[in-house]
């Protein structure tokens, strides 16, 4: 089957030296829900969105408000012009035999757009910490991106990597999508958190604090109180307790 | 129902295909139609029936003429008798394979003046802040682009964070960057082999995918258990 991936663009943007950030389906979805956060606390604007054999469809009105009758796939662009960002969130794993293909004509695209920088956004197995007094933040980087001299002056934990590729284990697409801006020549930081699946909002906070200290977008005073909840984040852990049992 | 100190933990999609694990790129599966036929030039209604409670709904009647099939995915094809309208019924299929099964009615899709697609899910994945007294919800998601077709009932939109997956979600998706009218039904059912949705019949009903059928009364006694 030939893959052709469909990309719907809602509005005309010149993205040249934007942030692009790509959250990576991986262990309890710590990158999805940050960008969940970044995207409805920025009040960010939906700018395009995807279809592709390789994302599994899924389907809803706007997650971001309520009583919307705007349909939200599976993968769609926001973007925010204030703070030169833009975030690829993809809502569903994509499928390993087109996940290649489409990950590269992600970066190829954006790559045309002359986008800044890509920053992937994941997480790991909380097992694979294997030293558990440090950090539970990694992160990965190439030296074309923009914040290396960043990093450095940081107290940040590198990524330790065994073999020549980058592999993060339980992180989903992030490794291939990392090997593929390296291929490509692009800028590209990838940031995970170890995590283990449960309530992961506390990781998404976490995460959107760390990414605010290489991409300011929140004043870094207190995050927290600007951080806004999406519709979609309620009823996480099921509705209420049925009325029955008093 | 939710019962009651039951934690629903959001899981994890990476369950789902082992991206740690490179040898599961030797399980790819290729899906086919199993005849070479052509698309017709023209549909009215393209009408998906997804999951097996709508399937036992209509495989009783004989409505339809089969077309097509990918037992695979248990996808049939079929063109109703009565009108220039197709249905697809799907069951059964594994998720991952969602959107290769869109690619594969795509030529049907496409040429199609409006698409319906109507599925069941369980009422316990309703998600809403009041309590479920019903038997079953119904629920809408319609693409920007409004459907030709008028429902009888206007059914009330899917409220978030509830969101559909698959073939359903996939064909809406699709008609909705395409500029084409869709509409998807989404019903919650707790007892599914004890309930006749008056509703879904209704509509089955007007797009001749089945005739006539008189309302059922359910018997609670034979399902109870006082005779076995």
């Amino acid at each position: 089957m030939a893959q052709i991936n469909h990309w719907k663009m809602l509005t005309d943007c010149d993205l040249s030296g934007y942030t692009l950030i790509i959250p990576s389906v991986a262990v309890g979805n710590v990158g999805q829900l940050a960008c969940d956060l970044v995207i409805s606390s920025l009040r960010m604007r939906k700018i395009g969105l995807v279809y592709s054999p390789a994302l599994i469809p899924i389907l809803g009105y706007d997650p971001y408000k309520i009583g919307s009758t705007n349909l939200s796939g599976c993968c769609e662009l926001y973007e925010c012009a204030e703070r030169k960002l833009i975030i690829l969130l993809l809502r569903a794993p994509l499928v390993y035999k087109y996940g290649q293909k489409f990950l590269t004509e992600v970066v190829e695209k954006f790559k045309g757009e002359n986008v800044k920088d890509i920053i992937i956004l994941t997480s790991s197995f909380a097992h694979e910490r294997k030293h558990i007094m440090s950090s539970p933040f990694r992160y990965v980087v190439n030296e074309l991106s923009p914040h290396t001299s960043t990093l450095r002056t940081l107290d940040w934990v590198e990524h330790e990597s065994k073999s020549e590729t980058v592999k993060i284990l339980g992180g989903g697409f992030a490794s291939l999508l990392y090997e593929i801006t390296k291929e490509k020549s692009v800028p590209c930081l990838v940031l995970y958190k170890f995590a283990s699946e449960g309530d992961n909002i506390p990781d998404a906070y976490e995460m959107v604090q760390y990414l605010n200290t290489v991409v300011p977008l929140f004043d870094s005073s207190d995050i927290y109180s600007q951080l806004v909840h999406p519709v979609s984040w309620k009823l996480m852990f099921g509705g209420p307790p049925p009325r029955d049992i008093y | 129902m939710t019962t009651f100190g039951e934690i629903n933990e959001p899981s994890s999609r990476t369950a789902w295909e082992d991206w740690d694990d490179v040898l599961c790129s030797e399980n790819y599966v290729d899906l086919h139609l199993e005849k070479t036929v052509e698309a017709p030039k023209q549909i009215d209604t393209f009408i998906i029936l997804e999951g097996r409670y709508l399937y036992d709904c209509i495989r009783a009647h004989h409505e339809l003429d089969l077309v097509n099939a990918c037992s695979e995915v248990n996808l049939r094809l079929y063109r109703t008798r009565k009108m220039n309208n197709y249905v697809c019924t799907i069951r059964d299929y594994n998720l991952i394979l969602s959107s290769e099964i869109v690619e594969l009615l795509k030529p049907y899709i496409n040429i199609s003046t409006d698409v319906i697609a109507i599925l069941t899910k369980p009422l316990v994945e309703y998600q809403v802040s009041e309590l479920v007294t019903k038997d079953y919800v119904i629920r809408s998601l319609s693409t920007s682009k409004q459907s030709p077709n008028t429902l009888d009932i206007n059914f009330t939109h899917l409220e978030q964070p509830n969101i559909i997956t698959g073939v359903s979600a996939g064909v809406i998706c699709w008609r909705e960057i395409t500029d084409k009218p869709a509409v998807a039904l989404v019903c919650y059912i707790e007892h599914p082999e004890e309930l006749q949705i008056q509703e879904l019949f209704n509509f089955l009903e007007k797009f001749k995918v089945i005739p006539h059928v008189e309302k059922t009364q359910h018997n609670n006694l034979l399902n109870s258990n006082l005779y076995i």
